[in-house]
């Protein structure tokens, strides 16, 4: 008795797959160049070999520093008036709360001694400063 | 000769379809611009601090064995009166070494090693980080900074 095999799929090239790979790429891709120009101020921060690459990066606030000294808490512009009463709000509402200071490493000392200030009067006494561990 | 009528009213009579090809050369091509231009960022570490604050003490405190080290406007960083290292090193290795031996000795005595660092108004940020991350290197991390600037 005959048995009738169903026929040989034939092998070649599927585009199709290969389209969806590089859509998902092209889909990071944008969704990260966004991501990069929204966050935060491009700075050069400094090196410091010994610095340590935090586990966890919650319950902190982020203040920048940009070469020109222009102060940004997070993303926005901001004056040393206005981080004291912020950071003053976050320590109320959060007592584990953090300064993050992102600060441009030829920044004059002056100016990161005013935030310092600012963040003391604010009440945040934990403060961390943003480095590279190398310059590559 | 008998004329072709299709041809001569620019009608086309192969079958028309969806073409794939410029469109996978466009999605490459924005593929590629994106690749070129997404920068990687680096990942930024920490060197923390604790900012004098106003706190309950209920147990007597030891003292803290204090070392004052200054940063010139011009770089160089001066402990005890002697500079330290040269003005272009980031490793400080010289002040390094000092500050070991300092946190040796304080751990002998049993007194809490502390650094502050008095910064000129005009050094520049990276200098005060070098002096910090020459701390970390010691392993002293009680680190604050002067509130006068020179």
């Amino acid at each position: 008795m005959d048995i009738k095999l169903p026929p040989e799929p034939e092998i070649g090239f599927q585009m199709a797959p290969m389209i969806d790979i590089v859509f998902l790429l092209l889909i990071f891709f944008m969704l990260v160049a966004k991501q990069t120009q929204s966050q935060f101020r491009t700075i050069e921060n400094p090196i410091a070999a010994h610095s340590t690459i935090a586990k966890q990066v919650t319950d902190r606030g982020i203040i920048t520093i940009d070469v020109d000294e222009n102060i940004y808490m997070g993303a926005y512009p901001a004056t040393l008036e206005e981080i004291t009463e912020m950071v003053k709000e976050r320590v109320e509402d959060n007592p584990k709360f953090q300064v993050q200071l992102r600060i441009d490493a030829r920044v004059r000392h002056e100016e990161v001694r005013n935030i310092l200030k600012a963040c003391a009067e604010g009440g945040a006494l934990d403060v961390i400063f943003s480095t590279y561990q190398s310059e590559s | 000769m008998k004329l072709d009528i299709l041809h001569l009213t620019g009608q086309n009579s192969e079958d028309e379809e969806f073409q794939m090809a410029p469109m996978i050369d466009i999605v490459f091509l924005l593929l590629i611009y994106f690749i070129m231009t997404t920068t990687l960022l680096k990942e930024e570490a920490d060197l923390g601090m604790k900012l004098p604050g106003q706190v309950m003490q209920t147990e007597p405190v030891k003292m803290p064995d204090e070392q004052i080290i200054e940063v010139r406007a011009d770089g160089r960083v001066i402990l005890n009166g002697q500079v330290f290292d040269s003005v272009d090193s980031r490793s400080m290795p010289e002040l390094t070494a000092t500050l070991v031996r300092f946190k040796a000795s304080a751990d002998l005595t049993g007194t809490p090693a502390m650094i502050t660092i008095q910064a000129d108004n005009d050094s520049v940020h990276q200098r005060a980080i070098d002096v910090m991350d020459a701390c970390a290197a010691a392993g002293i991390r009680s680190v604050s900074f002067g509130l006068d600037g020179s």
